[in-house]
C-alpha cells in the first residue's frame, strides 16, 4: 500500500485494487513513525473500499486500530448510493466529551480539591457493577429518555432547560425509534444511566492554564486559571448492545445487498434500505441514551460541589461550555465540488468541528465557531478548539477526539509494577479516585500518546483552532 | 486454558483447550478474569444456576454470543460464572451449545472489580483444532 505525503500535516493513500476513492491521513512526520506501525491505514484503505463513499476515507491524527473502521475514523457517504455501518460509529454509540466551565479560580479552591473528589466518586457511579439505586427507569421511562435524550433529562429535573443550547444537536437525535431496540439492550440498560463506565471514561476537574486566543476563550466563558469540569462517558450497555444487535442484521444485510466487503466488521447496508434506517434509527436511541447520561452526570456534578462546598449556583456559576459526541452517524450538509449535498457522516473517534457562521453552532458561539473537546491522559493536559472555517471540505468539519493509547493493557501494567501511580498524580497535585487501582495501573498517563502532538496537527491542517489548554487537578475513574 | 494477549487497545485472549466442555470453561473464566481482579476477592461460590441454550450459524459466531452472554449476565444480574456443564454441544455449522452456568452474584464487599467489557467481537476469530487441542482467539471491546 503506497503512501505519498501532500503536505506538512497530510498523507495520501492513492487509490487503487477496490478502493473507490483515496485515503487521506492527517498527522506529521512523527506521528506518522507509529502510525504505520499499526495496522490502521489498511483500515482507511478498507473503509475506501464501501459503495457511495464521498471524497477520501479519512484518518485523524490520533487514528489507530479499530473494529473494521480504525478508531480516529471519518467516513462520509452519498445518501441514496452509500452505506450506513455500525462499525463506523462503535460499540459504544455516542460516547462524547461534555466541558463545564466554572466561574470559580482554581487558585481559590486547590485545597478542597481532595475532598470533593472523592464527594464526587460516591456520588457518581463508576467502574463495574457500579448503579445508582435511584435511577432505575421502567419500560415507558426509558422509551422517553430514548427518544428525547438530554431534554428528558432536564425534564425530569437533572440539570436547566439551558444547558441544552450547548449541546450537539442539542442533546438529542430526532427520529428515535425505540420499538426497535431489543429487551436486551433496555435491560443492559436499565440500572447503568447516570454512570460513567469503565476503562478510560471518567470526570475530571481541571483548570485553563494556557490561553491561545483569548478573544475565543472569553466567548466561549473560559479564563486564565477556571476550574472546568470534563465528563466522558457514552450509552454504556445500552448501546454496546444496540450496536451488537445490528451487527449481525447488517452481515446479512450486506450479503443481500451484494456489497463487497474487504473485512467482515465493516458490515454495512445501504443507507436508504430497511435495515440501514433500522439501524440508524436504533442508533439515535443509543446516542440519546448518551446524551442523557452526560447531562445526568453533570447534575450530579453540580449536586455535589453544591453540597461540598457550600456554593450556590450564583457563586459556582457551572454551566455546560459544550459537549460533543465522537461515536456517531449523522446526515448533515456540506459542500462537496461547490454543491451543497447531504452527506451520512461516520464519525469513530472523531469529533464534529462546525466553524464560525455554521447555522448548527449556538448562536451566542456563532461568531466563534463550534467547541472542539479533545481529552488528553490523565496527568497532562487536554484541549479546548473551535471549528476552523479554513477546513478542506474533503475532511466534512471533522476533528481528532483524544490521544489514543500508546501501550497495550499488558503493557501499561508491567510498566506501572511497583509504581503506586495515585501516589505519584497525588504528588504532582492530581487527586485520583478510582474503582479498581488496576484499571487506573492501564491508564496511567504514559498508556497514551501525547495529546499535544495530535492537537498540534489539527490546529497546523486547519481543521480546528487551538483556544486553551486546561490541566488535571482531580480525576474519577471507573 | 486461557492466556492474555498483547493488544494496544482492548484485550484479546488465547484459548487452547482439550476439548468442547473446557473451551466454553475456559472462555467463562477469561471473561471472569477481566471483569474482576480475582487476586484481591473471596472465592466465587456457585451460589445460582441459569440454564444456557444457544443456537448459532457457525462456531465462531457460537463463541462470541456465548462470550456475550456472560457479559449479558454480568451487566444485568451481576452473574459471575464459576463453572459450567454441557448437556450438548456442536462445533460445526450450524452450531450449538446447551449448558447449564453455576455462578457467584458480584458483590462489591467480597469482590474486587476491574474491567467492564463492552462486547466480544470477531475481530481476528479463529476457532481451530490444532494438535489435538481445541484453540481459539477472541478480541473484546473494553
Amino acid at each position: 500500500m503506497k503512501l505519498q505525503k501532500v503536505t506538512d500535516t497530510s498523507w495520501r493513500i492513492p487509490r487503487e485494487g477496490r478502493m473507490n476513492v483515496d485515503g487521506i491521513v492527517f498527522a506529521d512526520e512523527t506521528l506518522m513513525q507509529s502510525i504505520r506501525d499499526d495496522k490502521c491505514l489498511e483500515q482507511v484503505a478498507n473503509v475506501a473500499c464501501l459503495p457511495g463513499i464521498i471524497g477520501p476515507s479519512i484518518g485523524m491524527p490520533d487514528i489507530h486500530w479499530g473494529y473494521g473502521f480504525p478508531i480516529g475514523g471519518v467516513a462520509g457517504f452519498d445518501l441514496d448510493e452509500g452505506v450506513i455501518s455500525p462499525g463506523g460509529v462503535g460499540y459504544d454509540i455516542n460516547c462524547g466529551v461534555r466541558l463545564l466551565s466554572t466561574r470559580l479560580h482554581v487558585d481559590d479552591v486547590r485545597e478542597r480539591i481532595p475532598s470533593l473528589v472523592p464527594a464526587l466518586f460516591g456520588n457518581v457511579p463508576s467502574g463495574v457493577g457500579k448503579s445508582r439505586k435511584d435511577l432505575r427507569l421502567n419500560r415507558s421511562e426509558s422509551r422517553r429518555m430514548a427518544e428525547r435524550g438530554a431534554r428528558w433529562a432536564v425534564e425530569n429535573g437533572f440539570g436547566e432547560a439551558e444547558d441544552l443550547e450547548y449541546i450537539e444537536e442539542r442533546g438529542c437525535l430526532e427520529g428515535a425509534d425505540f420499538d426497535l431496540i431489543s429487551e436486551r439492550a433496555v435491560e443492559r440498560g436499565r440500572s447503568q444511566l447516570g454512570t460513567l463506565g469503565s476503562g478510560n471514561h471518567f470526570v475530571e476537574l481541571g483548570f485553563v492554564d494556557e490561553v491561545y486566543e483569548p478573544e475565543l476563550a472569553d466567548r466561549i466563558g473560559l479564563f486564565a486559571g477556571g476550574l472546568t469540569a470534563i465528563i466522558h462517558t457514552g450509552s454504556r450497555g445500552f448501546g454496546h448492545q444496540i450496536c451488537e444487535d445490528n451487527l449481525r442484521l447488517m452481515q446479512k444485510a450486506a450479503a443481500r445487498h451484494g456489497i463487497y466487503l474487504p473485512d467482515r466488521q465493516l458490515c454495512c447496508a445501504p443507507f436508504r434500505s430497511a435495515e440501514g434506517q433500522r439501524y440508524f434509527a436504533a442508533m439515535k436511541c443509543g446516542a440519546n441514551f448518551a446524551f442523557a447520561n452526560r447531562q445526568v452526570v453533570t447534575h450530579f456534578f453540580r449536586e455535589t460541589l453544591e453540597r461540598e462546598w457550600g456554593l450556590a449556583p450564583r457563586d459556582h456559576g457551572i454551566r455546560v461550555v459544550y459537549d460533543v459526541c465522537h461515536n456517531i452517524a449523522k446526515v448533515e450538509t456540506h459542500q462537496i465540488d461547490g454543491t451543497s449535498r447531504e452527506v451520512c457522516v461516520h464519525r469513530k473517534g472523531a469529533t464534529r468541528a462546525f466553524p464560525a457562521g455554521h447555522p448548527l453552532v449556538p448562536e451566542v458561539y456563532r461568531d466563534v465557531g463550534q467547541p472542539v473537546l479533545v481529552p488528553g491522559d490523565m496527568g497532562r493536559y487536554s484541549y479546548v478548539l473551535v471549528g476552523n472555517p479554513a477546513a478542506p471540505d474533503f475532511a466534512f468539519a471533522s476533528s481528532c477526539h483524544g490521544a489514543g493509547r500508546r501501550l497495550s493493557r499488558k503493557a501499561a501494567v508491567k510498566a506501572t509494577r511497583g509504581r503506586h501511580i495515585i501516589k505519584e498524580l497525588a504528588s504532582e497535585g492530581i487527586t485520583v479516585a478510582a474503582a479498581s487501582r488496576s484499571t487506573v495501573d492501564e491508564e496511567f498517563p504514559h498508556a497514551y500518546k501525547d495529546v499535544a502532538e495530535v492537537v498540534d496537527v489539527v490546529h497546523r491542517a486547519n481543521l480546528a483552532i487551538k483556544v486553551v489548554r486546561l490541566r488535571p487537578v482531580g480525576v474519577i475513574k471507573g | 486454558m486461557f492466556e492474555f494477549l498483547d493488544h494496544t487497545a482492548d484485550v484479546a485472549i488465547r484459548l487452547t483447550s482439550r476439548d468442547e466442555e473446557e473451551l466454553f470453561r475456559d472462555a467463562a473464566s477469561a471473561v471472569v478474569a477481566i471483569l474482576l481482579d480475582l487476586k484481591a476477592s473471596e472465592p466465587l461460590v456457585p451460589r445460582s444456576s441459569i440454564p444456557l441454550r444457544l443456537e448459532a450459524e457457525d462456531p465462531e459466531s457460537l463463541l462470541v454470543d456465548f462470550l456475550n452472554e456472560l457479559i449479558f449476565l454480568f451487566d444485568t444480574t451481576g452473574f459471575v460464572a464459576r463453572d459450567l456443564k454441557v448437556t450438548s454441544v456442536h462445533l460445526h455449522s450450524p452450531a450449538h451449545f446447551h449448558g447449564q452456568l453455576a455462578g457467584d452474584t458480584f458483590d462489591p464487599a467480597k469482590h474486587q472489580a476491574k474491567t467492564e467489557i463492552k462486547a466480544a467481537t470477531f475481530h481476528g476469530l479463529e476457532l481451530r483444532k490444532s494438535r489435538g487441542r481445541l484453540e481459539a482467539e477472541v478480541v473484546f471491546d473494553l
